[in-house]
């Protein structure tokens, strides 16, 4: 599905990537941890084509396609899907106009009619169960005014409407409490198949319980330097990272 | 000398009305007669040289929301004068610019007696070489102690080449008022921009949702809601450039029925 080669990124002319490889297949979940500052969002924000990042080297292919030759939008509509870990506010934008434009979006690239209205709001109250998120959530401005928790459940409710292919969740699991991050981690589990995959960037352990991720991979100065399965993970909430940056 | 316009309110009246105006000049001259309220709402669809003058009496309530939506140029001088005890005047405006167009606004609201409320709410969307000039002052007499006075000014620019002016006032003669202004000037905020092309939205309609919601909060001004679904699908018309003379137009031609209907639709006047 997702094949990264020698990826090589920078902010503001500061090199951050320096020669990233990973290769995410069909269904697995892969979890990405590492020291702050290692390179961890850089990755996922090149990943969906944030302009502020640039590519200086380095290939992503996505299901055979150039990823990087292509607009976020497009992006998402071949099925990448972020969950940021600071969703941005925007007032006077409804949650419903916000996903009925990114839906029919998504439906004009593949040809297909908007929506029918009714429809629409079918599933959005379908999927909003999924994460627990309230109904008047719909009719007030995208994350304005949501707390920490209610921007990382909207951001999973997001996902659910979109159906990606592949997701990257950035911190998903920070601020919230553990009741939350429950209801969120089961909301993404029940969107999982055997056709979608992820990444997911997390610092605890409780996120590598509610995840069940295939692989874990550690990202230092912007490289990947240790992977492994899950109980990479446990030993680095054990042990920290210092013993393998280290290395 | 021009001809003018005159209107008279009578008291205890109750009114909305919804104009458009059209090119070249016009002089008006509103009153509000005691207790009475105008709700009316305006459409800039052509430039054209406008001056405004509006008074009310004691306890009369004006909602003005203005929509300037052409491409020329256009100059409005607006004077309210709140001449009887707890008169309220609420000014907004929203106006979106692209091309040449040149709109300048000079807003001076009075408050010539006690205990008066005046609120000016006014956004500005500029785009292309657009120009876009407010000026707005509020002046309050010796007498007109416990008056309420809000300006807020907001543009957006949208293209490096658009200019924006803002020039909120304060002018006060009385010690006891509580008068607040404020002038923001930006461009669109870019990481809302993103997250939206993250989840799929093509640019130029993220753009749009962004400018839309720029101006929402001057078309909640709005109180009726028809007149509102109309003012709100004419200002996306504009955005998408699609708006025609005929979205806007009352005379009597093939749109006649349609717009004769409209102008009709919730007027409860006595």
């Amino acid at each position: 599905m997702l094949e990264i080669k020698n990826l090589h990124a920078a902010v503001d002319g500061k090199a951050i990537l320096k020669g990233v490889n990973l290769t995410i297949n069909d269904g697995e979940v892969h979890v990405l941890m590492g020291p702050n500052g290692s390179g961890k969002s850089t990755l996922s924000h090149v990943l969906v084509g944030n302009p502020r990042y640039e590519v200086t080297e380095g290939s992503i292919t996505f299901n055979g396609k150039d990823l990087l030759a292509l607009a976020p939008e497009d992006r998402a509509h071949e099925g990448v899907f972020m969950s940021f870990q600071a969703p941005t506010e925007i007032p006077g934008v409804s949650m419903t106009n916000f996903l009925r434009a990114a839906l029919n979006a998504k439906r004009k690239y593949y040809g297909q009619e908007p929506l029918p209205a009714q429809e629409f709001l079918r599933l959005l109250r379908e999927k909003r169960k999924l994460v627990g998120l309230d109904a008047h959530f719909m009719s007030r401005g995208v994350n304005e005014g949501f707390s920490g928790g209610e921007r990382k459940r909207n951001e999973i409710f997001q996902m659910a409407v979109l159906e990606p292919t592949f997701s990257i969740l950035d911190e998903t699991d920070s601020g919230l409490d553990v009741d939350a991050l429950r209801t969120v981690a089961e909301g993404f589990q029940s969107l999982r198949t055997p056709q979608t995959s992820a990444l997911v960037i997390t610092h605890y352990q409780r996120m590598l319980d509610y995840m069940r991720p295939d692989f874990v991979h550690v990202l230092a100065d912007g490289r990947i330097v240790k992977d492994g399965d899950v109980s990479l993970g446990y030993e680095i909430e054990e042990r920290g990272f210092e013993w393998i940056v280290g290395q | 000398m021009d001809n003018k316009d005159i209107f008279d309110i009578q008291a205890g009246a109750q009114l909305t009305r919804f104009v458009q105006l059209q090119g070249g000049k016009d002089n008006i001259h509103i009153t509000l007669r005691t207790g009475s309220q105008l709700d009316l709402y305006c459409v800039e669809a052509e430039g054209g040289e406008r001056t405004v003058l509006i008074d009310l009496e004691a306890g009369a309530r004006l909602c003005l929301v203005s929509l300037t939506l052409h491409e020329q140029q256009s100059h409005l001088s607006l004077h309210v004068r709140l001449m009887g005890e707890g008169a309220e005047a609420s000014l907004n405006g929203a106006v979106i610019g692209s091309g040449h167009m040149d709109a300048r606004q000079e807003l001076l609201v009075e408050h010539c007696v006690k205990g008066c409320t005046s609120d000016m709410l006014y956004k500005q969307v500029l785009g292309g070489e657009s120009t876009g000039l407010i000026s707005g002052r509020v002046l309050v007499d010796a007498g007109a102690q416990k008056s309420l006075s809000e300006q807020t000014f907001a543009s957006l620019l949208t293209s490096p080449m658009a200019r924006a002016y803002a020039q909120p006032q304060l002018e006060i003669y009385a010690d006891d008022v509580r008068c607040n202004h404020g002038a923001t000037v930006g461009k669109l905020d870019e990481a809302a921009l993103f997250y939206m092309r993250q989840r799929g939205i093509p640019e130029p309609e993220a753009c749009l949702l962004l400018q839309h919601a720029f101006v929402g909060d001057v078309l909640q001004r709005v109180a009726d809601e028809q007149h509102r679904a109309k003012l709100t699908a004419l200002v996306e018309q504009r955005f998408r450039g699609q708006m025609t003379m005929c979205n806007v137009c009352t005379n009597k031609c093939k749109n006649e029925d349609e717009t004769r209907s409209y102008e009709n639709e919730n007027e409860d006047e006595n």
